[in-house]
């Protein structure tokens, strides 16, 4: 404590005198002691005070990684050999066998076991605990109930960083992994030093590709050993056919050299079921198809050109460049392939020529063929898919499709139908999106379509279980897609009603084939024997004889008749652009005797004509010959082209365009008729009646509708062989047309 | 003899009422109400005596100051004190305030001593 005082004193006061009085002592405090207050307090002994000396610990709590634990049971069939046992030999199981009963415990064990499995058998007897309790459940109806979806499950992005397209994506066996092939289909493109390597995706992991395969030139197409999950064959750009191994590392394990690969790019590869198992084929846009020995692709084992013309000897220039192969592994020796031209031939491979190699011709698309796939469930049908729609075929049919899509507004690119679901398939477009069809539901729309990304998407594959679909698009992309189950999942009637389906629809079209083709011949007929026909119709026994006809046909057959006149026309058309196709050809020389022979029809002189070399007919024409003769000589003078022309001028009748030049060929041939006329005065009612004829074929050509009518009395003509000799007889009537009558037998001597 | 009668003024006189005032204020405010702790007696002790002492020099009086304090715990027991001077009966003096609650006694003494 701190005090501080100031004070002021006077100096007068200082030194006062201090006058001392003693003061008495003062009692300052008494207090009495108050023994009540005693009482208050006790007196303590001893004391207890407690003290405590304990070490300080501090708790922890530590927990240890959990075991999972499933319950499960095992059907267990055979096992609980010794380890030196091999199961699979007979011979050592059965001296196992031996061994063990002639030891000592072996019967008593024997019974304490039976006596076990007699009380289990009991129970399993008496209650079947595999009872199925909700058979009658339907599960996955159409595609078109419940809930379809798909969503992305992964996304897998080509690494390198120039991004080169999907070109060709393959499941593994086990489906584990995807395989794809990445390079720069554009012809010619810029960058030629393009990284070359494919990549092996895990299916759980789309960071990093699990291994990389290094060709010498990018890969085009790429496989999976269906039998060994390690080997990969792959077709190059340069047309090099390689085969990787996964477990010798990036590197293909065997190459083929340049000289005897293919000069294109080898767009498909596909393994064959075979023996040895290790059998490739591939195909190419340069026309060819090779089977090679994985073992030693030095040089491939077997080739086949792609040339549908029935010629004896293939020939390379005028193959067809193939696409895509098809290869059903439960079918070993068929085979199909889509070309660049839009055809998908099937071939055989059994076959010992070129013709029998090549089994038939399809016309499928406008297009390349971008796929070509076989029902799984039905063999006999398979998918195209190119330009802008996919169309489903029937083997039987071979004139067009039993059904198809409506084209789309994009260009398709890919597609493959559902393993597990038979009526589903999938296409990509080029836009990017993948559509999902139902041809049970619906065949006009697609069931779903899903938008996949932006850049259009190049391939698709689908995965053995049906549930995985992988796209791969233009810019590396490959999205993994996971169907939902009533995609996946097939119900129990599916089968049934598709069966029906592609029974029906196959009728259909055989049908259609049938009228087609009974149409066509009865046009070449009809053209060979124009003059013919047209004298005939005006003449009562032609008429009474399609009377006749009339009379006999029921019903069901006038409406057959009148839906094959309404698809005449429409197949008419077809094969006049059919023909133009071939008349192009037929400039190039090749193609004219595939005319003559195919559209062979026994009495034509028309057919004829074009067969006889110019120099025969120029023989023939005696001076004063009739107008048909002279007809030969102009067609034939003109060469194979004009006679070709000509007859196709009979045969296509509704094209416009094509009329025109049967209007100018009739009148080339009505021209120098007559001056011939003017040599000879006894066939001038038959070069009229000629002239008449080919006027009446170019009126006919004018009117299609007239010339409905005249092909179907055309038709009814032709069905009976009599009524034509019928006719030929009566040509022989009249005085006027005797002469052309003659004309026609010394032509059908001279050819004969 | 000569005797000096000096006239002292109010200012320069020990005033006993004043002072118990003081002390019972003093005592009052640091104590009041408590009960006796063996623990805080000693600060109790000498605080009641520093806060007199205080008290006293702010009445700013030229004295010296001797403040004593006795606290007792009411056990029963006795307690005497008594105090004897030798000063200038006219100037100076001495106070003494025994102040109580139901568990102890504080008795401050107070000498004044003019300067």
């Amino acid at each position: 404590m701190e005090f501080q005082y100031v004070y002021i004193k006077k100096r007068s006061e200082f030194g006062r005198q201090c006058f001392f009085t003693s003061e008495p002592g003062a009692l300052s405090c008494d207090i009495p002691p108050d023994p009540e207050l005693a009482a208050q307090f006790i007196h303590v002994n001893p004391v207890h005070r407690g003290t405590q000396v304990g070490c300080e610990m501090s708790e922890h709590e530590v927990s240890t990684d959990r075991a999972e634990f499933a319950t499960t049971g095992i059907n267990h069939a055979e096992g609980g050999w010794a380890r030196d046992i091999n199961p699979q030999d007979v011979e050592q199981t059965t001296r196992f066998k031996k061994k063990v009963e002639k030891d000592d415990m072996y019967m008593s064990s024997v019974l304490q076991l039976g006596a076990l499995m007699e009380h289990c058998i009991k129970q399993n007897n008496t209650l079947d605990m595999y009872e199925e309790y909700f058979g009658g459940e339907q599960d996955g109806g159409p595609a078109g109930e419940g809930s379809t979806g798909a969503k992305t499950v992964n996304v897998f992005r080509d690494p390198c960083p120039q991004r080169r397209a999907v070109s060709s994506l393959s499941w593994s066996p086990d489906a584990t992994r995807l395989a794809a092939a990445y390079t720069s289909l554009r012809f010619q493109s810029s960058a030629r030093d393009l990284p070359v390597q494919s990549f092996v995706w895990d299916v759980e992991n789309p960071s990093r590709p699990d291994y990389t395969l290094t060709p010498p030139d990018s890969l085009v197409s790429l496989e999976f050993n269906p039998k060994e999950s390690f080997v990969l064959a792959g077709g190059t750009y340069r047309g090099r056919v390689c085969v990787f191994d996964r477990r010798r590392g990036a590197l293909p394990v065997d190459l083929s050299p340049l000289e005897t690969g293919h000069a294109d790019p080898v767009y498909s590869t596909v393994w064959v079921n075979s023996k040895s198992g290790a059998e490739i084929f591939t195909a190419s846009t340069d026309g060819m198809v090779l089977w090679w020995d994985t073992r030693k692709l030095s040089e491939p084992i077997e080739s086949l050109i792609l040339d549908v013309n029935k010629t004896q000897e293939p020939s390379l220039r005028a193959a067809q460049g193939a696409t895509v192969l098809e290869y059903e592994t439960t079918i070993p020796t068929k085979f199909m392939i889509g070309t660049e031209q839009g055809t998908v031939i099937q071939c055989n491979r059994k076959g010992k020529t070129q013709t029998e190699k090549i089994a038939a011709v399809y016309q499928a698309h406008l297009g390349p063929v971008q796929q070509v796939q076989r029902n799984p469930a039905f063999l006999k049908n398979f998918i195209t898919i190119g330009d802008w729609s996919a169309k489903v075929w029937s083997e039987d049919c071979k004139e067009s499709a039993i059904f198809w899509t409506n084209p789309g507004e994009v260009r398709l690119t890919g597609g493959s139908w559902s393993p597990s679901r038979p009526s589903v398939f999938f296409t990509s477009k080029a836009d990017g999106t993948v559509d999902v069809w139902d041809v049970l539901y619906q065949q006009r729309l697609p069931v779903l379509t899903i938008q996949v990304g932006d850049s259009p998407l190049e391939t698709l594959r689908v995965q053995e279980a049906g549930a995985l679909l992988a796209a791969g698009s233009a810019d590396g992309q490959i999205t993994l897609l996971e169907l939902s189950d009533t995609l996946v999942n097939s119900g129990k009637n599916d089968r049934l009603v598709l069966t029906a389906m592609f029974e029906r629809e196959t009728r259909r079209e055989k049908i259609l084939e049938g009228k087609n083709r009974e149409a066509r011949l009865l046009k070449k007929m009809k053209e060979g024997n124009s003059a013919v026909s047209e004298r005939s119709s005006t003449i009562s026994p032609g008429l009474t004889a399609s009377a006749r006809l009339e009379k006999e046909q029921t019903e069901v057959e006038l409406i057959e008749d009148a839906q094959s006149t309404f698809f005449d026309t429409v197949c008419q058309v077809k094969s006049a652009r059919r023909d133009v196709q071939m008349s192009q050809m037929a400039e190039k020389g090749v193609v004219a005797d595939l005319d003559g022979a195919e559209f062979q029809a026994p009495d034509l002189a028309a057919a004829d004509e074009a067969d006889q070399p110019p120099d025969a007919v120029s023989g023939t024409a005696v001076p004063g010959s009739a107008s048909r003769q002279s007809a030969t000589k102009v067609s034939s003078t003109t060469g194979k082209r004009s006679s070709t022309i000509a007859k196709k001028s009979s045969t296509s009748t509704a094209a416009a365009d094509v009329s025109s030049t049967a209007a100018t060929k009739a009148s080339s041939t009505g021209a120098p008729v007559p001056e011939s006329e003017t040599e000879t005065a006894s066939p001038t009612d038959a070069t009229e009646t000629e002239t008449a004829g080919s006027s009446s074929l170019v009126t006919a050509v004018d009117d299609p509708a007239a010339l409905g009518r005249a092909l179907s009395v055309a038709e009814q003509i032709a069905r009976v062989v009599d009524s034509l000799e019928e006719a030929v007889d009566d040509l022989l009537d009249p005085t006027s047309e005797e002469t052309g009558a003659t004309e026609d037998q010394s032509t059908e001597q001279t050819e004969s | 003899m000569l005797q000096f009668y000096v006239s002292v003024s109010v200012q320069t006189q020990f005033v006993v009422d004043e002072v118990s005032n003081v002390i019972k204020e003093a005592v009052e405010s640091t104590i009041g109400g408590n009960t006796y702790q063996q623990a805080k007696v000693n600060q109790w002790a000498s605080s009641v005596v520093e806060s007199c002492l205080g008290a006293l020099t702010k009445l700013q009086k030229p004295f010296k100051y001797i403040v004593t304090s006795v606290i007792m715990q009411k056990t029963g027991a006795g307690l005497h004190t008594a105090s004897s001077c030798y000063w200038d009966n006219s100037t100076d003096g001495s106070c003494t305030v025994r102040w109580e609650n139901k568990t102890m006694y504080c008795i401050v003494s107070v000498f004044g001593l003019a300067i």
